[in-house]
């Protein structure tokens, strides 16, 4: 089963990135109606700046808007393959588990949450193993031997040997 | 040159070098672990120095910036994670050297690259101090704006096949910039009315975001599938003859490093990713760059060391301190009771001298720990990434929130990670966005400063030599990547038809 981003038209899935930039731009623009003027004559105040950038945003997300429905599925075959996507490792395209991704989005922010209830020590380990049976580690061995160094480790340089304030929990 | 032998005998005394080798080892870790950096380094152990004399004092925190800016080539090679911004430009071609499974190489040049980048900016500093300090305060709102425009540049040559969706992945990273206070009136801009955003979005957080937290959703994306950073990992380190033969890139690197880092507010971030730009320029292999182009890594690496040296020039000639970490060994220099400036050199020679020796010592230092340490870190890179990805995400949250000691950092990063995620889903690369990010408040800021200054006038930006050389070499290196390609597919076409 494909998730809902793979069964779109490659097209469509273009249009739906055009309009959410499309949304931001002019979400920038109705926010910089509020910012002050220029404290001098002549010089662009604190709108300036984000007005154009909401505007080139705009411009560019038509511009994108058109290529998808003049070229169709071609466009969407187009890949930024920049320099940096080989360096992070970006693959755009590839099949992926979307459950996957909202439950390791959910993990991390309910870690977050918790880290300063639980404290440091207790809420690392937590956050590893979760994200560890998420990236398909099953060993109960490494599931519980490796948060627990870590937390260690983070727990004596960071905190002991660095004196790094971190959360201590309740 | 006996004050500078006197200054070394100083350094090599028992204490000092006991504290330039700590300085080595603190820096290399805070440099390696993301989040940390040079500042937090620094910063951290400046309470410790309190108690120590001013020559120890100060040597431990030189050989920290040093070591933290090779430090942060580390994880940036091992794991795609910049272990600090200036090591930015070094995943590009680093991580890809490591998927290829030559991380112990790429380690090797980057150490190789930031020893060299490391000596020859000592030598700029002794050389130039007094002229280059005149040079850098000649810098004003109109030749900022246009460095910033010219680091912008670059972007034409990160976007890849798709300029579009590079253009938009830049206009994203400027437009993140803009989130917090207006520095110049104060007005918040796009905070969503929360205090929580008044202080910005932050680079590290994003950094964060983008090269660590998308990685591991990207691992989460694929379950029991999630891939591996290379087969065949090795340790094996690159030969002698690979490493001198870089050493028209190293030079270029330094001097750019060396010219940037000089400038106050420029920063290494900015200064690596230029050399590494100039470096594809100049390359006649400028197509394989960000394949794993062993000059890929040593231009920033050399640009990024050789930075310390320069970021040294304004800070003892003038006081003024040209990088974050400058700021908080200021900080430290005034705590021990020596103050930077013109008198400097009249008032505390033995100690200026016994600091540029102590640059050498910890470049010195910096090679052997980096060099012990490079078996550990090919180790780290052959862990699963079932284990590998969780703990960098642990880590780099422990890392943000250190920083400031804020929880909004680990927030924003994680909004940068699910950005980041889907951008790299839906084919825009994130250099870009993160180069917007830097470069926004500098050409802003600065823009909006000189017109402020010429009341309006645009001319004030071509009146000043410096901002104009910047703003055309802008113009050439947007417009370069299009021409080139123009000219390439005409010649293509030209072969076709025979």
């Amino acid at each position: 089963m494909g998730s809902r981003s793979e069964r779109a038209s490659p097209p469509l899935r273009l249009l739906v990135e055009a309009g959410l930039l499309a949304a931001s731009g002019a979400a920038v623009l109705l926010d910089s109606r509020g910012y002050p003027p220029s404290l001098t004559e002549g010089a662009p105040g604190p709108a300036f700046f984000p007005r154009l950038l909401a505007v080139l945003l705009i411009a560019s997300a038509a511009w994108l808007a058109i290529r998808a429905w003049r070229k169709g599925s071609g466009a969407a075959r187009s890949r930024g393959n920049a320099a940096s996507d080989s360096a992070a490792g970006g693959r755009a395209g590839t099949r992926i588990r979307p459950l996957g991704v909202w439950i390791a989005v959910t993990w991390i922010a309910a870690f977050l949450l918790v880290w300063p209830l639980l404290g440091t020590v207790l809420s690392v380990p937590l956050l590893v193993v979760g994200l560890m049976w998420l990236t398909g580690e099953r060993s109960w061995r490494t599931l519980v031997s490796v948060p627990l160094a870590f937390a260690g480790f983070i727990y004596l340089v960071f905190m002991v040997l660095l004196g790094v304030p971190l959360p201590a929990g309740f | 040159m006996t004050a500078f032998l006197d200054g070394l005998l100083t350094a090599l005394q028992p204490g000092n070098l006991a504290a330039l080798l700590a300085g080595s080892l603190l820096g290399v870790f805070a440099g390696a672990m993301p989040g940390l950096s040079s500042t937090v380094g620094l910063a951290l152990v400046l309470p410790v120095t309190f108690a120590l004399d001013p020559t120890p004092a100060l040597l431990m925190m030189v050989s920290i910036y040093m070591a933290a800016e090779y430090g942060g080539s580390i994880t940036a090679i091992a794991i795609g994670v910049p272990g600090s911004s200036p090591a930015l430009a070094t995943t590009f071609d680093g991580y890809a050297m490591t998927r290829r499974g030559e991380a112990g190489r790429a380690l090797g040049i980057s150490l190789f690259s930031s020893m060299s980048g490391g000596i020859l900016g000592t030598i700029l500093l002794v050389l130039a101090l007094g002229p280059l300090s005149r040079a850098a305060i000649a810098f004003g709102p109109a030749e900022y704006f246009g460095l910033g425009v010219f680091g912008l540049s670059i972007v034409a040559n990160l976007v890849g096949r798709d300029p579009l969706k590079g253009i938009i992945s830049a206009l994203l990273g400027l437009l993140f910039f803009i989130v917090g206070l207006d520095v110049l009136t104060g007005a918040p801009r796009l905070t969503l009315g929360t205090n929580m955003l008044m202080d910005g979005l932050g680079l590290v957080p994003m950094l964060i975001g983008f090269f660590a937290i998308a990685e591991a959703l990207k691992a989460a994306a694929g379950g029991r599938k999630a891939t591996a950073p290379g087969g065949g990992i090795t340790g094996a380190l690159p030969r002698a003859r690979e490493l001198f033969g870089l050493w028209r890139t190293i030079l270029r690197g330094s001097a750019i490093g060396g010219l940037i880092g000089a400038i106050p507010g420029a920063g290494a971030t900015i200064a690596s990713i230029v050399a590494w730009n100039e470096e594809r320029r100049v390359s006649k292999d400028r197509e394989r760059f960000g394949t794993g182009v062993p000059a890929g890594i040593a231009a920033p690496e050399a640009a990024n060391n050789s930075c310390v040296g320069a970021a040294m020039i304004p800070l003892l000639a003038l006081g003024i301190p040209g990088s974050a970490s400058a700021a908080v060994l200021l900080g430290g220099l005034t705590v021990q009771g020596v103050a930077p400036g013109p008198l400097l050199m009249a008032e505390r020679a033995e100690l200026v001298y016994a600091l540029y020796a102590g640059f050498l010592v910890a470049v010195l230092l910096m090679l052997a720990v980096g060099r012990l340490g490079i078996p550990l870190w090919t180790r780290v890179v052959r862990l699963r990434p079932s284990i590998l990805m969780p703990l960098v995400v642990a880590i780099s949250l422990v890392g943000v929130f250190a920083l400031r000691g804020n929880a909004a950092d680990a927030w924003v990063a994680l909004f940068f990670g699910v950005v980041g995620f889907a951008m790299l889903r839906a084919g825009y690369p994130l250099a870009p966005a993160v180069l917007g990010l830097i470069l926004g408040p500098m050409i802003e800021t600065n823009y909006r400063r000189a017109l402020t200054l010429s009341s309006g006038s645009h001319t004030i930006f071509l009146e000043s030599p410096i901002s104009l050389v910047l703003l055309a070499l802008a113009v050439v290196s947007f417009a370069a990547p299009a021409v080139r390609n123009r000219i390439i597919s005409g010649k293509r076409q030209a072969k076709e038809p025979q």
